[in-house]
């Protein structure tokens, strides 16, 4: 036997140095962010780019819809899995929202349409966020889900995790 | 004794990305972490997904590798293989230290800590992070009292493998999602989640060839999230689904004439990870599966007290995870 303890304390140690705290040690209670969630908040009468080349504000898309869905997009496999679900999972039963996905990366219309087709996203509405406007303006970031119901009002700012977050939240308005 | 047969065999990992995003592709390294690297296991020392094997009549031993990993598309979760937007550049480069150390005579412990570099272009957006990844402890026991490799078959006996059997522990010091100081997707530097695996190593050793199958399986602890990319959300648990790998690996060795070793090792790798659950409820979009073809070389000293190694593996089949290639390189000396 030629355990030397001295050496096996000296990784321990920098174990416990060298790791985020919040992640070596994570916790449920609620934290005082630096960055504000939308969630609950009125927002702003923002105006969407798309795709095509179109625009309309958030006004004008739930004149026709009970609510708006942002879906934000970097066309990884994670998020290609999450808009898999939410084409065949969600939309189907909510006939009257308006499912929408936010491209936060390509940077232009051409770019964003073009990554569109390729991902084979046709059949939804793409926004092109091509000066980072919408990801500034929530946070946003891969798989970043919002849902902003007819008084204005963010009921959903999070992260997509199973698709029922955004069903329950539907399920209220 | 065969410290040549300490080849880096790269297997899948997670993903990084596993977890979300470019860095989480990144992560999928460790990802996230399965390390990056296996190996083709030795009576001689070795190395294993979930850290470095000590050789049998060495005391310690440091090792440094460096992994270059780009991605070239994807799978979806039905198999389906996408191209990455055009202009997309992703590269992972990782610098990997790690140390093993023997506390009696069939035990060894190691522990090992990746850095990592991650740069980015996708499509319209730029990055570029370096950050400490998820850090592993493993303890191995290894149930063999003699060198098991031989240079010809005399009965029975000689047909004994070499068994390892270990346990590592992954711990979340890279930058998750979760943690309190990223803010974006591009950021992520590790999975975020404890988790412990269960290892084996069986190998075999009739020179000037070598046989060896690992086996591992994963258990991520379920975890308290209060924040997600730096902003406070309401508390939930998460937990990442478990994890199967097994790695067949077959090698030829050379023996040189100034008494060193070359040793090349092919192998090819399985891993899949069930899917996720957030406060008990399954994410049916994750989960993962990736198969990994690899080939490597390593060459030893005449004192086999230094060896070095190059390597190559590509992913060639999977669903929800990053295509990629993994360059590897590095050196490990024993003493």
């Amino acid at each position: 036997m030629f355990i030397n303890l001295k050496q096996i304390a000296v990784l321990l140690f920098v174990f416990c140095m060298t790791g985020c705290k919040e992640d070596l040690m994570p916790s449920n209670a609620p934290i005082e962010s630096t960055l504000v969630s939308r969630e609950g908040e009125v927002i702003d009468d923002l105006l969407f780019t798309f795709s095509d080349g179109t625009s309309s504000s958030i006004s004008e898309r739930l004149s026709t819809h009970d609510a708006v869905v942002l879906y934000f997009t970097m066309w990884c496999p994670i998020c290609d899995a999450h808009m898999s679900h939410i084409r065949s999972q969600i939309q189907p039963q909510y006939n009257n929202v308006d499912f929408i996905f936010v491209d936060y990366v390509s940077g232009s219309v051409v770019e964003t349409m073009k990554v569109q087709r390729s991902s084979g996203y046709t059949d939804f509405d793409v926004i092109a966020d091509i000066n980072n406007e919408l990801e500034t303006y929530f946070n946003g970031t891969m798989a970043t889900t919002i849902i902003i119901d007819k008084n204005f009002i963010v009921k959903l700012n999070s992260l997509f995790k199973t698709g029922n977050e955004i069903k329950d939240k539907l399920d209220t308005l | 004794m065969n410290p040549t047969q300490q080849v880096d065999m790269p297997i899948p990992e997670v993903p990084a990305n596993h977890g979300y995003g470019i860095g989480l592709f990144f992560t999928l390294i460790f990802i996230f972490s399965f390390s990056s690297t296996s190996n083709a296991a030795s009576c001689c020392g070795g190395g294993a997904s979930s850290g470095i094997i000590l050789p049998k009549f060495n005391d310690a031993m440091i090792d440094m590798g460096f992994s270059n990993e780009t991605y070239n598309g994807f799978w979806t979760n039905t198999g389906q293989y996408k191209d990455d937007p055009k202009g997309s550049n992703l590269l992972q480069r990782r610098l990997n230290v790690s140390y093993a150390y023997r506390v009696a005579d069939q035990w060894q412990l190691s522990v090992g800590m990746p850095l990592v570099d991650n740069q980015n272009t996708y499509s319209g957006e730029q990055s570029s992070v370096q950050g400490l990844g998820d850090m592993s402890l493993s303890l191995w026991y290894e149930a063999f009292e003699k060198v098991t490799c031989v240079y010809r078959i005399n009965g029975w006996e000689s047909l004994k493998p070499s068994i390892y059997l270990g346990t590592s522990l992954t711990l979340p010091t890279g930058i998750s999602p979760y943690s309190d100081r990223v803010d974006s997707s591009f950021d992520i530097t590790g999975l975020g989640f404890y988790r412990l695996d269960a290892n084996i190593i069986i190998e075999k050793t009739v020179y000037p060839y070598s046989l060896s199958w690992q086996g591992q399986y994963g258990y991520a602890f379920e975890r308290p999230v209060n924040q997600e990319y730096g902003q406070g959300v309401s508390p939930y648990n998460k937990q990442l689904g478990n994890r199967n790998a097994s790695t067949f690996s077959a090698a030829y060795t050379w023996f040189l004439p100034n008494l060193s070793m070359l040793t090349m090792t092919a192998s090819h790798s399985e891993l899949e990870e069930k899917s996720a659950t957030y406060d008990g409820i399954t994410d049916t979009s994750s989960g993962l599966e990736k198969t990994t073809l690899g080939l490597s070389f390593a060459y030893s000293n005449a004192i086999r007290d230094w060896i070095y190694k190059l390597g190559i593996s590509e992913a060639n089949e999977g669903n929800n995870i990053p295509k990629t290639q993994v360059i590897t390189m590095g050196a490990s000396h024993v003493y």
